[in-house]
């Protein structure tokens, strides 16, 4: 699915990743957890192609329906269109344009690319029913603006949405369980659970290991200071939950 | 050129004077030192036929005015052009009031040049629309009062740049009633080559009046609003937004008062919009509260999106308060599309040319949002959405 090689990145000259190597292969699930500042965000943005970051080595590999793609040469939004989701941290807000509008426009962007017919709004708004429904979201949440006064937890739900909408193939999930209470924790883990499939991949970024307990990785990292410095199973959550990063140093 | 007051009615001269003995205003002159305007004043015009751009179908109470700024055509209202003294004494009156602009040499030469006035009566409670239209290479001043009789109604003014030069210039006057609720909606689709002149004057003299007026200006080569809202009861509201799409070198200048002469009133004011090419905006937002109105609670903002490194804003909110227990707020802000907003958009399928579009269409439509009429909403979106797919195309 990706192949990530010796990958440097830096912001503004500061470099934030220092030579990271990772593989996801179709159906696995892969969590990445790490202190604050070491890099676990900008890892995902970079994947989905945020225009703030420079890659100054390695490379990424982006392998879908059996073609290879150098996905540093794809724009943000062919990635998209490619199969390849980020689920904001912090959603944005855009007041002025409804949910259901965004939504669709964005459905249909990757409709087109695909090849597949656009949906007109009655059409999308079927395919969309049972997808609110298994988030416990109420329709009403389409016609308010984009995240615009919605509470942390709806945001989140929204991200959700958004991915069984677009249906990618590699989810990368951005601290999708912080600000959320145990319920929500549930609904949306729920989401991101029925997304599995054996095409599909998923790279959770999460600071705590509780939300492993509804999601389960095949596979842990630890980031630290830009670099992967362990791998394992979902042990090695554990082992972070009870002793914290500092054996690791 | 001109060189003389038109001959509507007698004080025409008098006011003609007024502006002699102040002259052309250049960049010195405070409140027009963003705009040039003396070469529209000397330049030789040459009218030709009219043009009318017809009445929107989408409106069954209309008004529609040709291009020299006679009334074309008009249904479920009472359009009258008032006579020689009636709008003689209209003036005189007016000089009186608190709206007066003696500082102001262009509208006592907007005055001077009247060559039409208008008084136009609606009694219905929806939407009233007026198209303007722009071109035939003239100057053109005209002038409207409204008067609307029902308690709740809006009016909406469309100016279509049909062809040719044209300097136009316009005002209306709207006195509310108490407890009344007007909405007015100024469309400008104005052509690179046309100037205007746009006056509003609303007068809040009864308690519990509520105005509500909303520019939204898609162009124009040198465009200059100024709407001017009198609060002088208590529970009244005032407000005057503006939303702006400037491409090429439009010149888009706004400069507008809001001046609280009652306690216990509100306004407030949001004008924003976007900025590409060469293209210029001004804003002078002017909050006056006088010595005894307490209690007032008044806000303003500006916001500016410069899309190209020759766009020029210019923000300048102003607040006067002689008063000691009230709540202001004012600012004015100058940038380009947050970043983190437009990769969002992009993370989501969405092309960096549509994302932009969309980012546009939210800043317009979160002010059109706030007109509370939905066959005006409807209108509006379909016209900003259309707008910008046009002026975004696949290349921008």
């Amino acid at each position: 699915m990706i192949k990530i090689n010796d990958l440097h990145v830096t912001v503004e000259d500061n470099e934030i990743l220092k030579g990271i190597n990772l593989t996801i292969k179709p159906g696995e699930v892969h969590a990445i957890m790490g202190p604050n500042g070491s890099g676990k965000s900008t890892l995902a943005k970079v994947i989905a192609g945020h225009p703030s970051y420079e890659v100054t080595k390695g490379s990424i590999e982006y392998t879908i329906n059996n073609q290879a793609k150098d996905l540093l040469e794809l724009e943000p939004d062919v990635r998209s269109k490619e199969g390849i989701f980020l689920g904001f941290q912090y959603p944005i807000e855009i007041p002025g344009i409804s949910n259901l509008n965004f939504l669709q426009e964005s459905f249909n962007e990757v409709c087109e690319y695909q090849g597949a017919p656009k949906m007109e709004e009655k059409e999308f708004l079927d395919f969309l029913q049972p997808k609110l429904e298994e988030l416990k979201m109420t329709p009403a949440f389409l016609y308010r603006p984009v995240n615009d006064g919605f509470s942390g937890g709806e945001k989140k739900k929204n991200e959700i949405l958004q991915l069984k909408i677009l249906n990618p193939r590699l989810a990368l999930l951005d601290e999708t369980d912080s600000g959320l209470d145990v319920d929500a924790l549930k609904v949306v883990a729920g989401g991101v659970n029925s997304f599995k499939t054996k095409f599909n991949s998923t790279l959770l970024i999460t600071h705590y290991q509780r939300l492993l307990n509804y999601i389960e990785p095949d596979f842990v990292h630890i980031l630290s200071c830009g670099k992967i410095v362990e791998s394992g199973d979902k042990s090695l959550a554990l082992k972070v939950e009870e002793k914290g990063y500092d054996w690791l140093a | 050129m001109i060189e003389s007051a038109a001959t509507l009615f007698k004080d025409q001269t008098r006011y003609f004077q007024g502006f002699e003995k102040k002259g052309l205003p250049n960049r010195k002159t405070e409140r027009w030192k963003f705009t040039p305007v003396a070469s529209l004043y000397q330049k030789e015009w040459n009218p030709q036929a009219a043009i009318s751009a017809g009445e929107l179908d989408e409106f069954s109470d209309f008004v529609s005015f040709d291009s020299l700024g006679e009334l074309s055509k008009s249904k479920n209202c009472e359009v009258k052009k008032l006579k020689p003294s009636e709008i003689e004494s209209f003036f005189q009156q007016f000089e009186t009031t608190k709206f007066w602009q003696e500082d102001d040499s262009l509208f006592q030469w907007h005055l001077s040049q009247l060559d039409h006035f208008y008084h136009i009566k609606y009694t219905g409670e929806e939407t009233l629309s007026l198209t303007h239209s722009l071109g035939s290479g003239a100057l053109v001043n005209y002038g409207i009062v409204f008067e609307i009789t029902s308690p709740k109604a809006t009016v909406l003014e469309s100016f279509l740049g049909t062809r040719g030069q044209t300097y136009h210039q316009t005002s209306r006057f709207f006195d509310l009633k108490e407890n009344q609720d007007i909405k007015h909606v100024i469309v400008n689709e104005a052509t690179p080559e046309q100037s205007q002149q746009i006056w509003t004057f609303a007068n809040l003299d009864h308690d519990k009046a509520q105005y509500h007026g909303l520019q939204v200006n898609f162009g124009g080569g040198l465009v200059r609003s100024n709407p001017f809202i009198n609060i002088q009861k208590p529970h009244s509201f005032g407000e005057f937004n503006g939303f702006y799409f400037l491409t090429g070198a439009d010149h888009f200048d706004f400069y507008s008062q809001i001046k609280h002469f009652s306690g216990e009133t509100e306004s407030n004011q949001v004008v924003k919009g976007l900025l590409h090419d060469q293209s210029k905006f001004a804003f002078t937002g002017n909050i006056y509260i006088s010595k005894n109105s307490q209690l007032v609670n008044a806000a303003q903002f500006n916001k500016n999106l410069v899309m190209s490194n020759q766009a020029q804003a210019f923000g300048q909110p102003q607040l006067e308060i002689f008063a000691d227990d009230v709540k202001c707020s004012h600012g004015s802000t100058t940038g380009q599309f947050d970043i983190d907003e437009l990769f969002y958009l992009n993370a989501r399928a969405i092309s960096p040319t549509k994302a932009k579009r969309l980012m546009a269409q939210a800043y317009g439509l979160e002010l059109i949002q706030m007109v509370d009429n939905d066959v005006l909403n409807t209108y509006l979106t379909g016209k900003l959405t259309s707008k910008l797919k046009t002026a975004y195309g696949e290349s921008r």
